[in-house]
């Protein structure tokens, strides 16, 4: 089966005043059609600018100085602008983190919705405002003809959140990034916003790139797991297989300091350290290495690609290490 | 019998309001009674909107209470003028770490300066060499190095910041500690930092904390008893293992259905929809019935008319809901006799 994303060796570098900073370095993944794929790590270690760049959406001082990325065969890196254009909110549509401010805060919702399905679909000027309202009654907002002509600020958080996910979803994309999706919500407010994503996903058939730091979540939700630690895909496994036999230091460490399921505080450990500075010359070769217990000589080389089946792992004594 | 550091007496706090129809009054604390023992921790949780802040505020006498009392100490902080709050002698002993640890410092003070401003304002601490003994000590219970102390807060990094922010906090060695949503900021391995510092904290200094967070893992694992609220009360109070193995209340059941992980057979305490709305317009009748009515899956037409009481429904728990059976505790002595 061909993947529906493919990203290869994909190493973006941002110019800043202070130097070069290598924010992602031979980044690898899949997304597989109907696949819901996690991305997780720390903030700061390259899960946003990853699906920025994906969809052509990054800084103007980014630049892309190797790999490859594709689409559904469509290459997405040479791509021009035009041709992005169509793809992003009809094949790709992402939602973004704070849902308040993503909007546009001088637009009525439906006109928002009304603005995609023009851009993207056939839907004749006078269906416009029918499918709209269609569109939010899908996403279970209670009173949708009222709600279409709700500015952002008149809706609390989870409502705009749904909001976000109607737009992103107006145009049944093979592929739903979501970035945060949940953060600053509250649980019960998460457990539904989840809920949905879910079951629109399952209905349509659509993948998701789920980026989370929330373990708990992503374990709930995904079926296979990538772990990014400091621009590197350390890790990626098939969501089961990670939490049960996690073989790089970093996801074993992330796993063991993630409150859930826990019975006491003392069960918790905490991760040496801090990411690295990125902009750094002197990078080690494992960017993980200067917080690692288990560091040797041997981590100095260049990283391995360990791969067993469909898990994949970037460190040279994966097994070693294990206690 | 363990002594109560605080009491909290049937607390309100009413916003007046002005909309185009017409005036009204938002109930953001709505009669909560609660207590904190010595040296107890006891988790606040709810939703965004559930009054939480307020409460907090109310209790650290940032704003005024409506009706009620605050028993702090044989004081009843309700009754002290807010001018004179932050130069009362009894700020000393209730302190309070904030949400956003950045938002939180003086961008214009150090480190050092942050950490000593309680001491000089609250505690009279006037001598150069004491002044830095204490911010020395309390820096180093708190994981801070003393060469951290001359930096400005945009030179110090998120749990750096977090620490600074506790450690002006306890510097006063308060009796109280009031943490809002303290770790929301941080990543999981600065979490697990700060959430063990605060534990040392509080054994080394004996201090009772009060621990707003809508993470529920971690008040689990930090808090002693929790506090549920909703829409300005309080629905359930219990010890904190037994309020996720076995919360009593619905909304304290979706809660718990809720945090992700949570076994797939408690899907259906799951709620939908958004809370009611806490504005009572003026002239409209108050509404007796319970106010979780409208989202709740167990609401019956009792519910619309019958407005539910925190009460004891097991040992040391408390819930607000008609529908929960009470304990036969009366009968027992006759059967034994």
């Amino acid at each position: 089966m061909s993947a529906l994303l493919r990203v290869e060796d994909l190493s973006l570098q941002f110019r800043t005043r202070d130097g070069l900073v290598r924010a992602l370095e031979q980044v690898s993944l899949e997304v597989g059609r109907g696949e819901t794929v996690g991305l997780v790590g720390e903030s700061g270690s390259g899960k946003s600018v990853l699906s920025y760049a994906l969809l052509g959406l990054s800084d103007a001082a980014a630049r892309i100085t190797a790999g490859s990325a594709s689409f559904d065969g469509f290459d997405l890196l040479g791509a021009d602008e035009a041709d992005l254009r169509n793809l992003r909110g009809r094949e790709v549509a992402m939602i973004f983190q704070n849902p308040k401010v993503a909007l546009n805060p001088i637009r009525k919702v439906g006109h928002q919705i009304e603005d995609v399905l023009l851009r993207h679909t056939t839907t004749t000027r006078a269906a416009l405002r029918e499918r709209a309202i269609e569109c939010l009654a899908e996403m279970r907002i209670p009173d949708p003809a009222r709600r279409y002509h709700a500015y952002p600020f008149e809706l609390s958080g989870g409502l705009c959140q749904r909001v976000m996910i109607a737009i992103a979803l107006a145009c049944n994309p093979k592929l739903l990034i979501a970035d945060e999706p949940t953060t600053g919500l509250d649980v019960t407010t998460q457990a539904a916003i989840m809920q949905l994503i879910r079951e629109k996903s399952r209905e349509r058939g659509m993948a998701m790139l789920l980026i989370t730091h929330d373990l708990g979540l992503a374990r709930e939700q995904c079926d296979r797991m990538v772990v990014m630690h400091a621009g590197h895909v350390v890790e990626t496994a098939p969501t089961d297989t990670l939490f049960a036999q996690p073989l790089h230091p970093y996801t074993r460490q992330l796993i063991a300091a993630t409150p859930v399921g826990r019975a006491s505080l003392d069960e918790l450990e905490p991760i040496r350290g801090q990411l690295p500075d990125l902009r750094r010359a002197d990078l080690p070769a494992c960017r993980f290495a200067e917080r690692c217990a288990h560091r040797t000589e041997a981590c100095d080389r260049p990283l391995p690609r360990l791969q067993d089946g469909h898990h994949i792992v970037r460190c040279h004594r994966p097994q070693e290490t294990l206690a | 019998m363990t002594v109560n550091l605080l009491e909290v007496i049937d607390l309100h706090k009413r916003f007046e309001l002005r909309t185009p129809q017409g005036r009204g009054e938002l109930h953001a604390v709505d009669g909560v009674s609660f207590s904190i023992a010595q040296g107890e921790t006891v988790g606040l949780v709810g939703e965004s909107g559930c009054g939480k802040s307020t409460l907090v505020r109310l209790i650290t006498r940032t704003l005024s209470p409506s009706e009620g009392q605050i028993r702090f100490l044989g004081n009843d902080l309700a009754l002290i003028d807010p001018r004179r709050m932050p130069s009362h002698k009894l700020r000393r002993d209730v302190q309070m770490v904030f949400q956003d640890a950045h938002e939180s410092l003086n961008p214009r003070y150090t480190a050092f300066d942050v950490i000593a401003e309680p001491l000089r304002l609250l505690a009279g601490v006037a001598d150069a060499a004491d002044l830095q003994a204490r911010v020395l000590e309390i820096a180093q219970m708190c994981g801070l190095p003393s060469e951290l102390l001359v930096r400005f807060p945009h030179q110090l990094s998120g749990g750096q910041k977090a620490r600074v922010g506790i450690a002006r906090a306890a510097v006063l060695r308060p009796r109280l500690l009031v943490l809002d949503e303290p770790t929301a900021a941080l990543d999981v391995s600065v979490q697990v930092v700060i959430l063990r510092l605060l534990a040392q904290l509080k054994s080394a200094l004996g201090m009772s904390f009060l621990f707003v967070s809508h993470d529920l893992n971690v008040v689990r694992l930090l808090c002693d008893r929790v506090l549920v609220m909703y829409l300005g009360r309080v629905v359930e109070s219990a010890p904190a293992a037994q309020l996720f193995s076995d919360p009593r209340h619905p909304y304290t059941r979706a809660l718990v259905a809720s945090i992700p992980g949570a076994s797939a057979g408690a899907r259906e305490d799951l709620i939908a929809g958004e809370p009611q709305s806490p504005i009572r317009m003026r002239g409209q009748p108050a509404d007796a019935g319970c106010n979780f009515r409208s989202r709740c899956p167990r609401a019956t037409a009792a519910c619309e008319h019958t407005e539910p009481v925190l009460q004891r429904v097991g040992v040391q728990r408390d819930a607000a809901c008609i529908h929960l059976p009470l304990p036969e505790t009366d009968k027992s002595p006759e059967v034994i006799a």
